[in-house]
């Protein structure tokens, strides 16, 4: 069941203020059985795109449509979607097994069926020991799982989480990634999932939506994103450290773009070996490799080092790279 | 800090009360000194009609009273949490009942429901009923009065609703919950305990705030319909100057309110509402 938004729009009013675009123009499909991840920084768009899919904003211009079928018009709860909300909105007063059962009593479903769902969702997300407890007894994790419980029991045409995960330790989230990809995968239910963190939209989408300001930067799979990003935004955003983006001319190039290095693909060398060079400000040691931050003119580089390989703070050190590593981008920012 | 509170809590309350208490086991008129009678006074009490029909009263009061009063409270709570324009004046009509002066609130309604020039005479024509003159009708009417008077109730109520964390009722949406169901299954449970206490203080208030009403209203008519159990102390002390007497009655009045209130806290845990 695919999942169609087409040129939504959505502002908020403020009082005697000029009112906030949230959503300008956003364009995005989901294709049945995909899992479209959007992401980008707070404040860029993503929530207010889901909750309008979920039909808990109304937009103001555009189209939605579900499995297709145009849903604009329709209320949350005839769109035959299910949402896991960031905070999970367990209903603290019923027990797990009432919590995943609540949407199939109110959609009246037979009393007999709600029982062999319930167990079967349970099941599946292995939390069947906790069916008669609350969610106040629950861990995070769990509570995570009786929240996916509650979005899988109803077998809806799509399935919308909001940074489901976000509340989540480290350790916790990246193996509940791997749960919940699995998870959507083995049930075959197009998902978007919103995030603000680039691991999970590099490891858990089919293809990534990256929002900034309202509009969709970029919308394409997690490897075109990272090897051909479309402006120094995307570039920026996606990646662990962050691109190193300065002007061409730092370069030694006449044009007046930007480049674009990964730190990954910059070496540090002894300062008369190499194209740049600069004085260390500042380390991030990571344990196996150190993230050195070296001034160049006005500029801050960023470049990935082996522990024994760094040339340590205040040490002045070059940086050499190969030039198909050097992304271009024209004076706008945008990829040539 | 708390030196003003603790002397006028001592010389109005704890004073009066411990003189209270004293005098239940004596004869006073207050012209002549109190005679000590030992228990008289509450074996008199057994033997008084009038005592077991004005607490009768009372009970049919709280009975009448504090649903109507929880209804309203939770009603306009439920009416008046989101933030919209206007509401602040909404709420305001809805909170502005419980600060008039109870004697000019009783004599509103005095006039409210009176049979010949009062607006729901006028309205009703010759099918308005004269409420008032009808013991039923006199009971019923002025727990209604008492309706309208529910503001700190509803300031309480309006918290509780308020406090309800608003991803339930998004989560609700998306499940395709209707709002009746909405409304049995997520709000009211989670105001259950709130409206429990509620329910706690009105019984304690209701047992007080019928004083006024009736003492304005209805005098305690029709054929003593609605003498509540403080008209009557009230009447015993400064009608026929039966202090002793009047005290005896407030000490089983203190009793009755306790029992009332231990049996509704036992409920309330056993249901798990608090």
């Amino acid at each position: 069941m695919s999942v169609t938004v087409r040129a939504v729009s959505k502002s908020y009013n403020r009082r005697k203020r000029e009112p906030v675009a949230a959503l300008r123009g956003v364009d995005l499909d989901a294709r049945d059985g995909e899992l479209i991840v959007v992401v980008g920084p707070s404040g860029s768009g993503k929530t207010t795109l889901l909750r309008c899919v979920a039909g808990l904003e109304d937009p103001d211009e555009g189209r939605i449509e579900v499995a297709g079928r145009d849903v604009t018009d329709l209320s949350s709860g005839d769109r035959d979607v299910a949402m896991v909300f960031q905070e999970y909105a367990l209903y603290p007063h019923l027990s797990v097994k009432e919590n995943i059962g609540f949407g199939l009593r109110a959609r009246k479903v037979d009393a007999s069926e709600v029982g062999s769902k319930i167990t079967g969702a349970a099941a599946l997300l292995g939390i069947e020991d906790t069916l008669d407890r609350r969610p106040v007894e629950l861990s995070g994790g769990e509570r995570q799982r009786v929240a996916l419980a509650r979005a899988i029991v109803r077998a809806p045409s799509a399935f919308l989480l909001d940074e489901p995960l976000s509340n989540l330790d480290a350790e916790l989230r990246a193996y509940m990634r791997a749960e919940i990809r699995g998870l959507q995968r083995s049930l075959g239910t197009t998902a978007l999932y919103v995030t603000h963190d680039q691991i999970e939209a590099l490891t858990m989408g089919d293809r990534v939506a990256i929002l900034r300001g309202g509009r969709v930067e970029q919308f394409g799979p997690p490897a075109e994103i990272y090897d051909s990003p479309a402006n120094t935004f995307v570039a920026r955003f996606i990646g662990t450290p962050p691109m190193n983006v300065v002007p061409m001319a730092l370069l030694g190039d006449g044009s007046s773009g930007f480049a674009g290095i990964r730190p990954e693909d910059l070496q540090t060398t002894a300062p008369a070996a190499g194209r740049l060079s600069g004085r260390v400000i500042h380390e991030d040691a990571l344990g196996h490799e150190v993230i050195v931050h070296v001034a160049v003119t006005e500029e801050v580089l960023l470049a990935r080092a082996r522990r024994d390989a760094a040339p340590g703070l205040h040490a002045e050190t070059g940086l050499t790279f190969a030039d198909s590593d050097v992304y271009r981008f024209d004076a706008d920012g945008k990829a040539l | 800090m708390a030196l003003p509170y603790a002397i006028g809590l001592g010389l109005l309350v704890a004073l009066p009360m411990l003189a209270a208490m004293a005098l239940a086991f004596t004869e006073f008129n207050s012209i002549q000194a109190p005679r000590f009678t030992g228990l008289d006074n509450f074996s008199r009490l057994v033997g008084d009609d009038a005592f077991w029909r004005s607490l009768g009263n009372s009970l049919i009061y709280i009975l009448i009273a504090v649903p109507l009063r929880l209804v309203a409270a939770v009603g306009f709570a439920l009416l008046l949490h989101r933030r919209e324009r206007g509401i602040g004046a909404a709420r305001a009509a809805v909170y502005l009942p419980s600060v008039v002066p109870d004697v000019a609130y009783a004599l509103l309604w005095l006039w409210l429901l009176n049979p010949l020039y009062g607006p729901l005479a006028l309205a009703l024509g010759s099918y308005s009923p004269d409420f008032l003159s009808e013991p039923w009708g006199a009971r019923v009417g002025i727990a209604v009065m008492g309706a309208f008077q529910v503001g700190e109730a509803f300031v309480i109520a309006l918290a509780a609703r308020r406090m309800i964390p608003g991803p339930l009722y998004e989560a609700a949406a998306v499940d395709g919950a209707s709002p009746w169901f909405t409304l049995r299954r997520v709000t009211l449970p989670l105001m259950a305990p709130i409206m429990a206490l509620l329910a706690l203080r009105d019984v304690i208030l209701s047992l007080q705030v019928s004083f006024v009403p009736a003492l304005v209203i209805t005098g305690g008519g029709p054929r003593y319909a609605t003498t509540y159990l403080p008209l009557y102390v009230y009447q015993s002390a400064f009608r026929y100057f039966r202090f002793g007497y009047a005290s005896a009655m407030t000490i089983s009045l203190f009793v009755l309110t306790a029992v009332v209130i231990y049996v509704q806290y036992r409920l309330a845990r056993r249901y798990r509402l608090i």
